[in-house]
């Protein structure tokens, strides 16, 4: 096991987190400053929970651990544990977004948006009447947009 | 909660307040879907605000109306209407009345109104409209048609449009392949069409089957091509094609000249059976150099093309598949024949995703042929 340099996270509930270095630079926030210096002790996470950055860093570790092959196998399981990663409670993914936005982990980031967009377009009849209801003050002409349609020659 | 579900708290925390403008942004760009960002827009002055900002927009378009149709709903009295000769006339003026039956688009759609299918949910809404058409919107069954122009209107800086028709406007049988990707500046600028006139796929192919001819190479296209109204239904493919390509266009130029902030437009179908693109200089040269219709509908005038024509009788992918007939052709105005390094084949063989990118890799290997058509 060859010898691999490790960093110390300290974040906002005062916790340290040690991780190696192949780990802690996936965020390219902690890549910066480690290239800047000013990682001699350890970096500080103040706005961000323990709860939190155990998450991020159990997906930076995920993705570096895993070998960057194109084996189909390889890549399913990534998938699979992306997946299961983003099914977190609605509180648990917008502090995500948070975080990740600051750590500025571009994979991480593109993965929790696409999952809060999916969760917003994936809206029953229901769901969409009652919003409107709610919000009713609200106009637009194109809220009610229930059949688009486009005119053209026959061919 | 084991279930995803978004909820409003109109009085307690609302977890999007957490998040600034900016990734709330970058949440709906990743949405792009325009009914979805529609309703977005409903929840709050913050979401009403943030999506007319959204720069990546899909239109996915529920039916399409049949120019000839005098019926056509009021809300679509504020697009010009677009009346035409229909595309089978001149067909048959070109092929002498023997043509495969081109399914006109009317056909695609049940009912013009009222329960017209929209395959996304809808709800029966009414609208308050600040359109100028405004009362007379359409309620006929409680659903309420829009044209993508003006649901459009509402975005502000439109980078990525992509807009897919509910299907292709060509009607092929079954076994036929048929596809086109054109490019657009304020003419047309390249079309490739690939066509076979039957399809096999892998688990049909009987094994040991009579290998990819290279023997056809005695001067000329190879006997197959012409049996069987082979030619006759190549010559359809390729207008019928153009004139697909050529009406999309024509029917683009209010949200282009709208739009001044895009950078790149797609016109597609749900079976991608053709696809228009722009992209941001040819976007540019359309509005800079308006296009030209063409005399008798309501559709872009095609310019005099040189076409390269590759054909292999039978054409064995390597996923299994086989084309029969396999035809491929690129096109070009014959103008730019002296500008461009018309031997860079490169442009043909990327216009197609897979397989059918393979397939037109392996076919322009073969002998070019080369013809010559009018403007029409």
């Amino acid at each position: 096991m060859s010898f691999s340099k490790t960093i110390m996270l300290r974040n906002y509930d005062g916790e340290t987190f040690v991780v190696d270095e192949v780990v802690a630079v996936e965020p390219q926030t902690i890549e910066h400053m480690i290239e800047d210096g000013c990682a001699n002790t350890s970096i500080p996470l103040p706005n961000i929970t323990s709860k939190i950055l155990s998450k991020v860093i159990e997906h930076c570790k995920k993705h570096v651990e895993t070998p960057n092959s194109n084996e189909k196998d390889a890549k399913a399981d990534l998938k699979s544990f992306d997946f299961d990663f983003v099914k977190a409670d609605q509180g648990t993914l917008f502090d995500l977004i948070l975080a990740v936005n600051y750590l500025n982990i571009k994979g991480l980031l593109d993965l929790i948006y696409q999952t809060i967009a999916d969760m917003i377009k994936g809206k029953t009849p229901e769901e969409e009447e009652e919003m409107r209801r709610v919000n009713a003050w609200v106009f637009s002409c194109f809220v009610g947009v229930t059949c688009l349609y486009f005119k053209s020659k026959k061919i | 909660m084991s279930t995803c579900k978004f909820q409003i708290h109109p009085e307690p925390l609302d977890l999007f307040d957490l998040i600034p403008d900016s990734i709330l942004l970058l949440i709906l760009n990743n949405i792009a879907d325009v009914k979805t960002l529609g309703r977005c827009s409903l929840l709050s002055k913050r979401f009403h605000s943030l999506v007319p900002q959204v720069q990546n927009v899909l239109v996915r378009v529920d039916c399409v109306i049949s120019d000839d149709d005098s019926t056509s709903s009021s809300s679509s009295a504020s697009d010009k209407s677009r009346g035409g000769g229909p595309f089978s006339s001149l067909l048959r003026l070109l092929v002498g009345g023997i043509v495969k039956p081109i399914q006109a688009i009317g056909q695609l759609l049940g009912p013009k109104r009222s329960t017209i299918l929209a395959p996304s949910p809808s709800s029966a809404l009414s609208v308050h409209n600040n359109n100028t058409s405004g009362d007379d919107e359409q309620h006929s069954g409680g659903v309420t048609h829009h044209s993508p122009t003006q649901v459009l209107k509402n975005f502000d800086e439109i980078k990525f449009l992509k807009i897919e028709l509910p299907s292709g406007e060509l009607g092929i049988e079954d076994d036929v392949l048929l596809k086109w990707r054109a490019d657009f500046g304020s003419t047309l600028d390249k079309c490739v069409i690939l066509g076979a006139s039957s399809v096999i796929h892998p688990q049909i192919v009987a094994s040991g089957n009579v290998m990819n001819d290279g023997g056809d190479d005695n001067g000329s296209i190879p006997e197959s091509f012409y049996t069987n109204g082979g030619l006759k239904l190549r010559v359809v493919w390729t207008i019928s094609s153009l004139i697909a390509a050529s009406a999309r266009h024509y029917l683009l130029q209010p949200i282009i000249s709208e739009h001044k902030t895009l950078d790149s437009l797609v016109l597609t179908d749900v079976e991608r059976q053709g696809v228009l693109c722009m992209n941001k200089e040819q976007l540019e040269e359309l509005r800079v150099k308006p296009l030209s219709a063409s005399s008798a509908s309501k559709r872009t005038l095609v310019p005099a093309l040189n076409m390269k024509l590759w054909y292999a009788p039978y054409l064995e992918l390597p996923n299994g598949s086989v084309l029969k007939g396999a035809t491929l052709v690129a096109i070009r105005p014959s103008e730019q024949a002296g500008q461009k390094d018309v031997s860079d084949g490169s442009w043909v063989s990327s216009a197609f995703e897979e397989p059918y990118g393979t397939a037109a890799r392996m076919l322009v290997k073969r002998r070019t042929y080369c013809l010559e058509m009018n403007s029409f």
